[in-house]
């Protein structure tokens, strides 16, 4: 009797094993079917193989020598993942970039080979800088302005800080102190209001001689914000404030 | 015997689960352009055709109108940009193939059509290289008579039944070719939708003119739903006693028909092919959307082994004196694949294969081919009776006549190019006009009198150039490839001989080039005065092909009415490719009758923005000036 029952608990113990068997197959089955035949029906593309590489733009550049040492001064930021926009309208993303303040350049470094090049300003409209959670770090976008003291315009890469109907852009502009070698950070704020862009020195004073028709606008909402616009915090959210006003009165 | 049966259960019924797994859970994925769309909301494409007339002579021009559309968004743009159209003879062998590049949905354009081409139907396909993929319903064929000059005593034709080529498109399983009433079902899902309630109301102020006479045409939206568009095009022909439809009633089992009684010619329907479930798995993304520009691919090969030339560079340049530059690396069966932007239409273009610092010479170049692949079904022969061929004669007489005394006003297929903008290294760091200084002989006294930064030497009966570094005041170690006229050239010796008035500009780039994932250490880019590149280095290190790119640059609405007192035989009075009808406006415009009564048709087809199909007739007679009685 204790026999039988054994063998009768062995053929049990059997079955569900083949049963914990036949369900872990058939689950195995249901996640994996879609996976499996998506890869499948990916590999027919005949055209899919180089098609990818032959889409993406292609960089111009030239090779960057570190003509000013090592000094981190003379960088905006450290290597960052960045997407380019091209002047062909084109965006290359996700690629190593950073800022060159003494050059006004953008430089890149090609993960293929670890070489640092300066990327053809002609070839550029813009780019944007993310962190390593791919939140936006900066933004800058290329405009042709004219240098006080300088005779011709020229392309410069410009910090876009605030962006409506006044607009305020930075130039991280990095100088080299003479005699010392030293590197010093001396950024210019341009300031956009009516189509009209001008040297801008962040001051209470200068902002509200900007602002035109809306200058005692502008004025209550500092006012009322206690905001410093020596600060440029500040005048980033005196800015906003005035541009989201503008946007609300609009209908 | 229960672990055998268990055992037995698991091998049997995990392959039934894998496969029918798809089906039961509703993952039916097919891919376009690498990405998964489920079947509910699949990316589709479809075109439409619509021509000027129905019959031609050989030496007019054939004018078209396509529709590009998807059929399950009727009204949004399509992904691809690139359109191919074809002109398939009667033995279903393309003749004439040309490519357009198309926005907004609508293709329009005007082809003459060769003095080459025999007597027969021939059949106007209009397709995307997307849609290769897809079964041949999706394709806009359009069945034209086409009469060669020559031909006097043609009295039958054949036509054949277009079905996909079994080997290289959608094969069937056994059982799953269908029947013709499956046919039908099947084309409903596919085919946009048709109503019998009008769209859109012709009206004509008179429904006969005399010769030369004037008519107004207006056209009025009907049951337009408010914010929905047609786009229709417009015809005005001379009916004949024959027109040509694609049908499914065709009785093509005996493959011998005659037209003794019947005016309406019906031609076999093009063989509709469902694909089987692993057939739409491996043929649903075939060929990708051409959503960025041409896509030019290939394969390169050891012409003596036939073996695939794996991981190696070939680049795309264009014979100007801007250096023009893209690259593609082959995968591991040797393929390479470019994207050609627009600034590549209608130019030559050079494919090459660098190998360290050489131009590689004799490769096995193979393009892959834009064509339809289509196969020829069942066969009938079609005889005229004697008004159709009565008929045909009055046509081709028209045809002879106008081709040699009407005013050819259509300009040939002109060559369009874009200029190129600025070379591929943007700026180089110094340029030289040899021209500006003393006149010098030869290459080397140009290099060492004028190209300072630059040395060109002779070593062990080669020849080879070196570019100064400009950070370390060195020189570049010796490379043996220039651009010469925009082409990557080896054959530095050659060169020797170039002096002042042969060379127009060289650029020098001395820093190191880095051009997407390549580097050049330094670069020289010389431009010859006469701008060419030897053919015998071409033939031999280098792929030459044209890119032509049919660009209509003119608007194609025409009634093409000759200046009076010329005789005027127009047998199409009317044809605009391209009319928007809203569902708040109506279209009006005159159309003037030509010296040749008779009765005409007025044809309004096309699709609205929601996929409904408009197709409205009328009927119109224009009568002999003077005369009572139109001659039919």
């Amino acid at each position: 009797m204790e026999v039988n029952m054994l063998k009768n608990n062995l053929h049990s113990d059997e079955s569900m094993k083949w049963c914990r068997i036949m369900a872990t197959c058939f689950l195995i089955c249901i996640l994996g079917t879609p996976y499996t035949s998506g890869q499948e029906r990916n590999c027919a593309c005949s055209d899919s193989a180089s098609f990818a590489a032959a889409v993406k733009e292609k960089l111009v550049a030239h090779a960057f020598w570190f003509p000013y040492g090592m000094d981190t001064m003379q960088y905006f930021s450290y290597w960052m993942p960045g997407d380019i926009l091209l002047e062909s309208g084109k965006v290359v993303r996700n690629e190593s970039i950073r800022y060159h303040g003494i050059m006004d350049a953008l430089l890149w470094f090609r993960s293929s080979d670890h070489q640092t090049a300066v990327i053809e300003k002609e070839q550029v409209a813009g780019f944007n800088l993310y962190k390593k959670d791919g939140s936006l770090y900066a933004r800058f976008r290329k405009m042709r302005l004219r240098k006080e003291l300088s005779s011709d315009s020229a392309d410069f890469f410009l910090q876009v800080l605030t962006e409506g109907p006044v607009s305020l852009y930075k130039l991280n502009r990095v100088e080299l102190v003479r005699n010392t070698g030293r590197m010093e950070k001396r950024p210019r704020y341009y300031l956009l209001y009516k189509d009209e862009m001008s040297l801008f020195r962040p001051a209470r004073r200068n902002l509200l001689d900007r602002m035109g028709e809306e200058k005692e606008q502008m004025r209550l909402l500092l006012r009322r914000n206690h905001l410093w616009v020596s600060q440029e915090e500040k005048l980033i959210r005196a800015l906003n404030l005035f541009n989201s006003a503008v946007a609300k009165s609009q209908p | 015997m229960i672990r055998m049966t268990h055992k037995l259960l698991v091998f049997l019924l995990l392959p039934a689960i894998v496969w029918l797994l798809p089906a039961l859970t509703g993952t039916e994925i097919v891919c376009a352009q690498n990405r998964n769309i489920h079947s509910t909301g699949m990316y589709l494409e479809q075109t439409f055709a619509q021509t000027d007339r129905d019959y031609y002579v050989t030496g007019e021009f054939l004018r078209y109108g396509i529709f590009v559309f998807n059929p399950s968004a009727p009204g949004e743009n399509v992904q691809s940009k690139i359109l191919y159209i074809s002109l398939f003879n009667q033995n279903l062998y393309p003749v004439l193939t040309w490519r357009s590049n198309f926005t907004g949905n609508i293709s329009a354009g005007e082809m003459k059509l060769p003095d080459t081409l025999s007597s027969g139907v021939y059949y106007l396909a209009a397709y995307t290289s997307f849609m290769r993929s897809l079964p041949l319903s999706y394709i806009a064929f359009k069945p034209l008579f086409i009469s060669a000059l020559t031909d006097d005593n043609f009295t039958e034709f054949q036509v054949r039944e277009i079905v996909a080529p079994e080997a290289e498109g959608i094969v069937p399983e056994a059982g799953n070719s269908l029947r013709a009433s499956e046919k039908t079902a099947v084309r409903g899902t596919t085919d946009i939708h048709k109503e019998a309630s009008s769209i859109v109301n012709l009206f004509t102020e008179k429904d006969s003119i005399v010769t030369r006479g004037s008519l107004k045409v207006r056209i009025n939206p009907g049951t337009l739903h408010p914010g929905e568009t047609a786009r229709v095009s417009v015809r005005i022909v001379r009916k004949v006693p024959f027109s040509f439809i694609l049908s499914e009633g065709t009785n093509s089992a005996d493959s011998d028909s005659s037209a003794q009684e019947v005016a309406e010619i019906k031609l076999p329907l093009i063989g509709e092919q469902i694909p089987s479930a692993s057939a739409a798995r491996s043929t649903a993304c075939r060929y990708v959307t051409e959503n960025e520009g041409y896509l030019l691919s290939g394969t390169v090969s050891n012409p003596v082994t036939a073996t695939p030339l794996r991981s190696k560079l070939v680049t795309l340049t264009v014979p100007d004196s801007i250096p023009f530059l893209d690259y593609s690396f082959t995968d591991s069966s040797g393929r390479f694949c470019f994207v050609l932007s627009p600034v590549l239409d209608n130019r030559s273009l050079c494919l090459q294969m660098l190998d360290g610092d050489t131009v590689r010479e004799n490769i096995n170049w193979q393009i892959d081919s834009k064509c339809l692949p289509v196969a020829s079904g069942k066969a009938m022969t079609i005889r005229w009776n004697q008004e159709q061929i009565k008929a045909w004669d009055e046509i081709r007489s028209v045809g002879l006549i106008n081709l040699v005394y009407a005013l050819d006003s259509v300009p040939e297929h002109e060559k369009v190019t874009l200029p190129l903008n600025r070379p591929f290294y943007y700026t180089a760091d110094r340029r030289v006009v040899p021209a500006d200084f003393s006149p010098l002989d030869n290459f080397r006294e140009v290099a060492e009198n004028l190209l300072l930064s630059v040395r060109y030497r002779k070593k062990d009966e080669n020849y080879f150039i070196r570019i100064l570094e400009p950070g370390r005041q060195s020189f570049w170690p010796p490379d043996r490839r220039i651009l010469l006229n925009g082409v990557f050239y080896d054959d530095l010796a050659s060169l020797a001989g170039k002096g002042s008035k042969q060379i127009r500009y060289i650029d020098i780039v001395n820093r190191r080039l880095l051009f997407g994932d390549l580097t050049f250490n330094g670069l020289l880019s010389l431009v010859t005065t006469d701008g060419e590149i030897p053919p015998s280095y071409l033939a031999r290190h280098a792929c030459t092909l044209e890119n032509k790119v049919y660009l209509p640059g003119r608007s194609f609405n025409t009634s093409n009415v000759p200046a009076y007192p010329l005789p005027d035989f127009r047998l199409g009075l009317y044809w605009n490719p391209v009319i928007r009808i809203h569902s708040d406006n109506a279209e009006e415009w005159v159309v003037h009758a030509s010296d040749i009564p008779g009765a005409y048709r007025i044809e309004v087809c096309g699709i609205t923005s929601s996929g409904r199909r408009v197709e409205v007739f009328k009927d119109i007679v224009v009568l002999e000036n003077g005369s009572q009685h139109a001659e039919k």
